[in-house]
């Protein structure tokens, strides 16, 4: 079954679709499960580990197993895909499966496997208990879902970013704002040479998270100023500003 | 039993989010929700393991879902992505693995973590084959390393105590932990390195020498675990691998003194540790010279400049940055004194018991080593190895305080106190690790998506970085304050200057521009810098998120930017209000 196993997540893993709740199932099995599970197979008897020590140890010698073989494959510079992965995972677990039906079928010594309580378990009690996971499981859901529920803005500063910067290959310059205030806000920008000419000079409105931007020709030579303002009531008030030195050439 | 323990688990994450809720919208109640949430998801389930009496299974459950619940916390913190300083670092090396399919030569923010790509290159395979972010792919190998730990102190001290209910106490006492609620659960190379070492250690404890065949097969099978574990762990971080494999050579060394051979621990396991710590030094690692050389100059300067006078105390479970109430001070102290307290009292009772496990005096040096380093605290360079050495030898403290007086108080006769007394003790010495553990202010979230209409804005850094990924060319140095420069190298793939030397915040806080910020300007080739004039720019725990609307906010000196402004070769080419971006042109004397 661990056979079957490591080769359906390999494949999936390495060829499969993705993203793909299956290519996720694969890739855990892949990572955290099956390298470990193998290599209890192989070293130890069946049974001789009790479900503690392997759900310690499955997932610690797979973690272990997947760092050893990355950090070879990657100091080897065997490039570090979902293929490279899914094989080398594949066939280290597939190896240590070899080696333990190897080792079972060459062992004299009989497994000795861990004594099982018995227990008795009611109807009545196996409700109660799924219905507590149930709850637990909606619990936590619910934890997580507040947690990223974003949160509203009555509490916080919003803010506008003006940038100006030449493009590259060009003599123009690229003058872009966006506005990540909390509103829809209204804006004026002007754009002067050496405090005097005035190359742009327009009025906008954004919402929030909107972006505008425009395209200035490079002057000769000068500084190149950009000023935004923001509107406060009937009025436009300075906000922002960027500037760009453009020599002559 | 059980049941009632998940729901008042699951019901603690719930509280504790909504805690999160409210102080991400500044609600009042935030402090005292996420308290109730915390105590309650863990104190029912560590009471349950002293009183209850479950079969081992259920003591192995209770420590996993204890470990799990305070691992979740962290998780409903930072639900949106990374935000811890060494978190960014990492998830940086993991996402280009996942680009370039290549180990990363060199990290602006934490280089050392290039040489250590364990926690990177496991992100990174599971993100590749999952089709899953670098984020998601984060969160659950750092979930597995949490159980991983919880399960494997469990079965350590369980090896030790040689029962399941002191095992699982002992387990439950390591939530005391500074660093288990937030530090050993972020997205980090210890935090993964520490639970593959403890079950180095179970393994090791594991390998009996037997008589039969099956006793030496199974032997052999250990030491093969062991092994793995070992390499794993020295790829995967520094310290810890040091830690390692000093453990396992001072168990082996203080073995020699039982007569008693199933105590006898060989020294195989720790001399390969050493050499494989050693190898991996000196084939990658050569940098952790420098790295922990800086961090220990640091504490033998501060140590010498209090020996000389010219230096001051810093004072315990206080900050210049953030007001600390004086409730959680006090808390901080009385928790700290009942570890201490119960420390003292086991090593009386031991004493009277005459154990003759040779183990325990690698116990006893730990506890040693835990309150003394509490004494690190007054050093003010060295608060912070305070705080990491206790991950490590906590492991060997809380194992005393399983030793302590604590099983008096679980006698049937004193039942009912018992349990208000354990839980009492037990929440004062958790608070006092989780309040001195982490800065105070950032045990609460702060915003980071914020909902406006039908669109989900964030703040001004993920703004200069967005910009830079689209308008600045791909590598292009960037000098940056510690946050903008974490958050410049994750979204915007650049490559950010925040280091030290050369010094990186000297040049943006300076107020005016000589010959030493030339010097950064000219060794990093730096065509931007970021100047954020907000001084919690320089946190990189608290950096990150939205200012407080109405709430102002403390600015480095107006200098730091102006200068800049005052010198013919740079450009002002981003303006976002705190954020200042200016392109260096040329730089005289280049």
């Amino acid at each position: 079954m661990l056979a079957a196993l490591t080769a359906a997540a390999a494949v999936e893993a390495g060829y499969g679709w993705q993203p793909h709740a299956l290519a996720i199932a694969a890739s855990a099995l892949l990572f955290l499960v099956l390298p470990g599970a193998a290599l209890i197979e192989l070293l130890f008897e069946g049974g001789a580990l009790d479900g503690i020590r392997r759900a310690l140890f499955v997932p610690m010698l797979s973690v272990s197993t997947s760092i050893v073989i990355g950090v070879a494959l990657g100091e080897s510079h065997v490039r570090l895909d979902r293929r490279s992965w899914a094989i080398a995972l594949g066939c280290a677990t597939g190896a240590a499966l070899v080696g333990a039906v190897v080792r079972a079928a060459v062992s004299t010594v009989a497994a000795k496997p861990v004594a099982r309580p018995s227990r008795v378990t009611t109807v009545g009690a196996v409700a109660a208990l799924a219905t507590a996971a149930a709850l637990a499981i909606g619990g936590v859901a619910a934890a997580l879902v507040i947690a990223t529920r974003p949160v509203g803005a009555e509490h916080v500063a919003g803010y506008t970013a003006l940038s100006l910067l030449p493009v590259d290959g060009s003599r123009t310059l690229e003058l872009q704002v966006t506005s990540v205030e909390l509103q829809a806000t209204s804006y004026r920008v002007v754009v002067r040479i050496d405090g005097g000419r005035t190359l742009l000079s327009t009025t906008l409105a954004l919402a929030t998270n909107g972006t505008w931007s425009a395209r200035i020709g490079e002057p000769a030579h000068g500084v190149v100023t950009a000023q935004l303002f923001r509107r406060s009531g009937a009025r436009y008030v300075a906000y922002r500003r960027a500037y760009v030195r453009v020599a002559s050439q | 039993m059980t049941a009632g323990l998940w729901l008042s688990t699951a019901g603690g994450l719930v509280l504790v989010s909504v805690a999160f809720m409210f102080s991400r919208e500044q609600r009042p109640g935030a402090l005292a929700l996420f308290w109730a949430g915390l105590l309650i998801a863990v104190l029912p389930t560590v009471a349950a393991i002293a009183f209850g009496r479950p079969t081992r299974r259920g003591y192995a459950g209770m420590v996993l879902l204890l470990g799990v619940a305070l691992y979740l916390v962290k998780v409903i913190h930072s639900p949106f992505q990374f935000t811890f300083a060494d978190e960014l670092s990492h998830v940086w090396n993991a996402q280009r693995i996942v680009t370039t399919g290549r180990l990363p030569g060199t990290n602006a923010a934490l280089p050392i973590t290039t040489r250590f790509p364990g926690l990177e290159v496991l992100t990174a395979g599971i993100a590749q084959t999952a089709g899953i972010g670098t984020f998601a792919a984060g969160l659950v190998v750092i979930g597995v390393a949490r159980c991983v730990m919880q399960l494997g102190l469990f079965s350590l001290f369980e090896l030790v105590t040689k029962s399941s209910r002191l095992g699982a106490l002992a387990a439950a006492f390591y939530a005391f932990d500074p660093e288990m609620l937030y530090w050993s659960a972020q997205y980090s190379y210890e935090s993964l390195a520490l639970p593959l070492a403890v079950a180095v250690l179970v393994a090791m404890l594991s390998r009996r020498r037997g008589h039969f065949p099956a006793d030496r097969r199974r032997s052999r099978s250990w030491t093969f675990v062991a092994l793995i574990g070992i390499a794993a762990v020295t790829v995967t971080h520094h310290v810890t691998s040091y830690a390692l494999a000093a453990s396992l050579l001072a168990l082996a060394c203080v073995s020699l003194r039982s007569d008693r051979r199933w105590w006898r621990v060989p020294w195989d396991l720790g001399l390969v540790a050493a050499a494989a710590a050693t190898g991996w030094f000196v084939y990658k690692g050569s940098l952790v010279a420098s790295y922990l050389g800086d961090i220990f100059r640091d504490v033998y300067d501060s140590v010498v400049q209090i020996a000389s006078g010219t230096g001051a105390f810093r004072k315990p479970f206080q900050s210049s940055v953030y007001h600390i109430p004086i409730a959680e001070r006090v808390v901080a102290f009385i928790g700290l004194l009942v570890v201490a307290v119960l420390v003292v009292v086991a090593a009386r009772r031991r004493r009277r018991q005459r154990t003759h496990n040779p183990l325990e005096l690698v116990i006893w040096l730990a506890c040693i080593g835990y309150l003394g380093s509490y004494a690190l605290r007054f050093v003010p360079s060295a608060w912070e190895i305070a705080n990491r050495a206790s991950e490590f030898l906590l492991i060997g403290t809380a194992l005393a305080l399983a030793f302590s007086g604590v099983p008096l108080l679980l006698k049937r006769s004193y039942r009912s106190i018992g349990v208000l007394v354990f839980s009492l003790l037990f929440g004062l010495a958790f608070a006092s690790g989780v309040i001195s553990g982490w800065p105070p202010p950032a045990l609460l979230a702060s915003p980071m998506d914020v909902a406006v209409g039908n669109t989900v804005i964030r703040p001004q850094g993920f703004a200069v970085a967005g910009w830079a990924k689209k308008d600045v060319p791909a590598g292009t140095v960037m000098v940056a304050d510690q946050t903008s420069g974490r958050l410049l190298m994750t979204i915007a793939h650049d490559f950010p200057y925040i280091g030290t030397n050369p010094d990186a915040a000297g040049l943006i806080s300076s107020t005016s521009i000589g010959a030493a910020q030339l010097y950064v300007l000219r060794r990093t080739h730096a065509r931007y810098v970021v100047v954020d004039r907000r001084t919690i720019a320089q946190d990189d725990i608290l950096g990150y998120f939205f200012d407080r609307a109405g709430k102002p906010v403390a600015q480095i000196p107006a200098g730091s930017w102006q200068k800049f402004e005052q010198v013919p070769w740079t450009d002002l080419v981003f303006d976002s209000g705190n954020i200042l971006v200016y392109r260096i042109r040329w730089v005289p004397g280049a």
